[in-house]
């Protein structure tokens, strides 16, 4: 049974509940129109070749944007609206490492991820942008180069839907790889844990951006990650080495948080450094935080 | 620092389990899937190096409470010397004087002296030199010249092999540590029968180094005065006859000599001397090449005392009884007195050792309990039933546990008894063969009313007849008939004469203290030599003579010697020396202090644990 979304529930945007919609179109479409809706949907309007409709001449409208052949059919003073539009060209970049497979809230961070670049996608698709998608973990394991194409969205939600976290990890290659690749100005977006060498992320990163490709990062971590919240002791055993080692959680929390926190500041501050936008992502944490950041910095870009 | 019971160190062993939990709960952590372990490991080392000296801490503190429990288990404490729990050879020297041919003894030495040297190197040596009795003369010690020093004193003495004395010495000295005896002798094979005992640890190796006898020997093994003269016994160990000078000596003087050829084994020397009627009395034999301390014997001259006897009970009953004593008073050395029960006093039982009870018509109460008190103070008294007993009266004065019923009716058909135990002293005059006793006819006995006691012989109709039992220090003996011709014809038989006799001796033998005793029997303080001596006490004369058994040429062999050997189970109980260790470990009570300072590392463990987590 495929479950409708209802726009103005807000609900919608909690992750755990969006993982029970049935497609990965379904779930990105109650994202947005629920994102949206939340917003009390105001699509901007400005100058593009996409005429919205007239209204009246106001005092202090620009008077170029008066439609004078109108004037002349019906003597009244009438401006034309647009819808805006763009010709942006953006490239999902989601890390399917095995690191990503990591969900102690009812979603992997794999899972969150793809909903993201899904939710993202469907906006970007709403707004005639050209959609790409690079899903990698130490290869590359699915490309879809960007289009605005009708039927390529639903393409590359398709192959979101499908993907599944892989073992290795390797941000650098992927990111050195797209850069080389684009041939045009355009906008990445990063979707990764980022559990890598931190200097090689950096370094592709700041690849990118010499390459004139505006880069938005998603720095996702599952809340277990950020507070380490357990108890007994455990052999903790990693996803992607399958490497094994016994702690005590209550000895080793604090210093574990301060490792973390070191971590994402590195990050901040380099990616800072490097003009990149860094968005620190919780994923027991709405959708909508990820949104808002990467509309925020859409609208930075355009 | 040296342990009593060093076994329970093992528990040591037990430090491991607190390691071994660790591995386990390690290993049993349940596995948790983990997105990247790099801040966890990095955050686990830091952690560890933090950890590190206290988990190390509670390690420490609880293998220490392990190991302080185990240790006062095993009840430590200071030993000095440092040799408490080192294994021991213990040297045990025969120097019985059947170790004294001419060389034989420096030979005995010498082999003690090889023994030492070839204790292992790390054993604690002592030696113990034997005869009746054993003696430490070397403790164990670490080094080697106080035992080779005391084996040069050791000398021969006069004493008889005692190998039982000789391995509980030992053994004591050992104690409960590890060790071997080696026994240096000439393997007497006499030397077992001597009293019980001669067990050691099944861990304790004992093995037997044989000094062979240098020549043949010449002993007097007995002697006696006759009405003749005197007798002597003569033991030729040689497998030839040898000529001989046989010499009886009074006061040291020469008063008969044989010269004879004395063939091998033992022969009657008699003489027909007169005899002085007091002084001592010396059988010497002239044995140059043989043992010296068996060439003469010793009796003392006119000194013999007599044993005091009673006759309690009527004349009539007494009748049989005392002319039988009478018949043999001289030759038995018995001293026979009569008395009517009402005639009972203190004075009159005076130096008894043997009383005969033979009826109680007119023996008022305290006579009863001077006889009481005569019998528990060590001497013998035998009850017999008949016509004049009272079993009343007899139980006031035997006590609850002996007495006798009312007289049964006569049986229909006169009884006969028989012997139980024809070992005993009371019986040694018809041998192993006590038929003479069968033809006796009882036509009336008294039943008794025991607890215990030891039936010695019983009637045809299976009621015992003759009752042993323990009164005080004394003997008691129960006749379920009399003595007195009315209820059986024992009197007028032939056993009866020999019976009285060797009852009398047996009632009169633990009050008795004969003149004539084995050097092993000297008294405190009379050097244990063979001749006359004085008793310190009182001053009497007596005369010590060499156990006759020492002179016997029988020898085992090694292997016999040491299969003879008893074995304990456990350790036997040490003796002062032997328990040295016990007695410092008991003043110094370590294992107190052992168990509390484990209970303050627990203590000190679980708050450090607590503060851990």
């Amino acid at each position: 049974m495929v479950v409708a979304p209802r726009p103005n529930e807000l609900r919608y945007l909690d992750p755990a509940v969006i993982a029970r919609i049935g497609s990965m179109e379904l779930r990105a479409r109650a994202i947005v129109e629920g994102f949206l809706s939340g917003l009390h949907r105001s699509p901007a309007q400005g100058f593009s070749v996409e005429f919205s409709e007239y209204r009246q001449y106001m005092p202090g409208d620009d008077t170029s944007l008066i439609d004078w052949k109108l004037y002349a059919r019906s003597d009244r003073h009438y401006v034309k609206k647009f819808e805006e539009e763009t010709n942006l060209e953006c490239h999902l970049l989601l890390d399917v490492s095995g690191s990503m497979g990591y969900g102690s809230v009812g979603v992997t961070k794999q899972e969150y991820g793809a909903y993201l670049a899904a939710s993202i996608a469907y906006l970007m698709n709403r707004q005639h942008d050209a959609i790409g998608l690079l899903a990698f973990a130490d290869r590359i394991v699915q490309h879809l180069p960007a289009s605005a194409r009708p039927g390529h969205l639903r393409r590359l939600l398709l192959a979101l839907d499908a993907l599944r976290a892989e073992r290795g990890s390797d941000l650098s290659k992927p990111l050195d790889r797209l850069a080389e690749a684009l041939s045009r100005r355009g906008m990445a977006v990063l979707i990764s844990d980022l559990l890598d060498d931190p200097a090689e992320v950096v370094r592709g990163l700041r690849h990118l951006r010499f390459r004139g490709v505006d880069v938005i990062v998603f720095h996702l971590l599952d809340p277990a990650e950020l507070t380490f919240p357990f108890e007994n002791a455990a052999r903790f055993r990693d996803l992607e080495t399958g490497a094994e080692l016994t702690a005590v959680p209550s000895a080793v929390r604090a210093r574990y948080l301060e490792e973390v926190q070191a971590f994402i500041a590195l990050y901040r501050r380099e990616l800072q450094l490097a003009g990149i936008d860094y968005c620190l992502v919780d994923t027991s944490q709405a959708l909508d935080a990820a949104l808002l950041a990467y509309l925020s910095a859409r609208s930075r870009r355009c | 620092m040296s342990f009593l019971f060093p076994a329970f160190l093992a528990g040591a062993l037990a430090i491991a389990i607190p390691i071994l939990l660790h591995f386990v709960r390690r290993q049993s952590a349940p596995p948790l899937a983990f997105s990247d372990l790099r801040f966890l490991r990095r955050a686990q080392s830091a952690a560890v190096r933090r950890r590190w000296l206290r988990d190390w801490l509670l390690l420490a503190l609880r293998v220490a409470a392990l190991l302080l429990l185990a240790a006062a288990f095993a009840r430590p404490f200071y030993d000095a010397t440092g040799l408490a729990g080192r294994p021991v050879t213990i040297v045990a020297l025969d120097r019985s004087f059947s170790m004294a041919f001419p060389g034989m003894f420096e030979r005995a030495r010498a082999a003690a002296r090889a023994a030492v040297a070839a204790a292992p190197a790390g054993d604690l040596v002592g030696v113990v030199t034997f005869d009746d009795r054993a003696r430490v003369v070397a403790e164990p010690a670490p080094g080697r010249d106080a035992a080779v020093a005391a084996i040069n004193r050791a000398a021969a003495g006069y004493g008889a092999t005692g190998y039982a004395a000789a391995l509980d010495a030992a053994a004591g000295v050992i104690g409960t540590r590890e060790g071997r005896i080696v026994v240096v002798t000439d393997l007497q094979q006499s030397g077992w029968e001597a009293a019980a005992g001669g067990r050691v640890p099944r861990e304790v190796a004992v093995t037997a180094t044989v000094v062979e006898p240098a020549g043949d020997n010449l002993a007097v093994t007995a002697m006696e005065v006759t009405p003749a003269g005197a007798a002597a016994v003569v033991m030729n160990t040689a497998a030839d006859d040898r000529p001989v000078r046989i010499e009886l000596r009074a006061g040291g003087v020469v008063i008969e000599a044989e010269e004879m050829m004395l063939a091998p084994g033992s022969t009657d020397v008699v003489f027909d001397a007169a005899l002085p009627p007091a002084g001592l009395l010396e059988v010497a034999v002239d044995d140059p090449g043989g043992l010296a301390a068996d060439d003469r014997r010793y009796h003392l001259l006119g000194a013999a005392d007599r044993l005091a006897v009673a006759i309690v009970g009527s004349a009539a009953a007494a009748f049989y009884l005392e002319r039988a004593l009478r018949a043999a008073a001289d030759r038995e050395r018995f001293s026979v007195r009569h008395l009517e029960p009402g005639g009972v006093s203190g004075a009159a039982l005076e130096g008894v050792a043997a009383v005969w009870l033979l009826g109680t018509v007119g023996l008022e109460r305290p006579a009863r309990e001077q006889l009481a008190a005569l019998v528990a103070a060590g001497a013998g008294l035998l009850v017999a039933a008949g016509p004049g007993l009272d079993p009343a009266l007899a139980a006031e004065l035997l006590g609850p546990d002996a007495g006798f019923a009312p007289a049964a009716p006569p049986p229909g058909n006169a009884l006969a008894w028989s012997v139980q135990d024809a070992r005993h002293p009371i019986f040694r005059a018809f041998g192993a063969d006590p038929g003479a006793l069968g033809q006796v006819r009882f036509a009336r006995t008294q039943p008794m009313e025991l607890t215990g006691g030891r039936v010695l012989a019983t009637f045809s109709d299976g009621m015992p007849a003759i009752v042993e039992q323990e009164f005080g220090a004394g003997r008691l003996l129960l006749l379920a008939s009399d003595l007195g011709n009315e209820w059986n014809d024992f009197p007028r038989r032939p056993a009866f004469v020999p019976f009285a006799h060797e009852v009398t001796r047996y009632l009169g033998a633990r009050r008795e203290q004969p003149r004539s005793r084995l050097v092993a029997d000297a008294p405190p303080g009379v050097e244990p030599l063979p001749g006359a001596a004085v008793e310190p006490n009182g001053g009497r004369a007596i005369v010590l003579n060499v156990d006759p058994r020492e002179s016997d040429p029988a020898r085992m062999t090694a292997p016999a010697f040491e299969a003879r050997v008893g074995r304990a189970a456990a350790a036997p109980v040490a003796d002062a020396k032997g328990d040295d260790a016990a007695t410092r470990e008991a003043e110094q009570g370590w294992w107190w202090y052992a168990i509390l300072a484990m209970a303050v590392l627990l203590v000190a463990e679980s708050w450090l644990g607590r503060a851990v987590a």
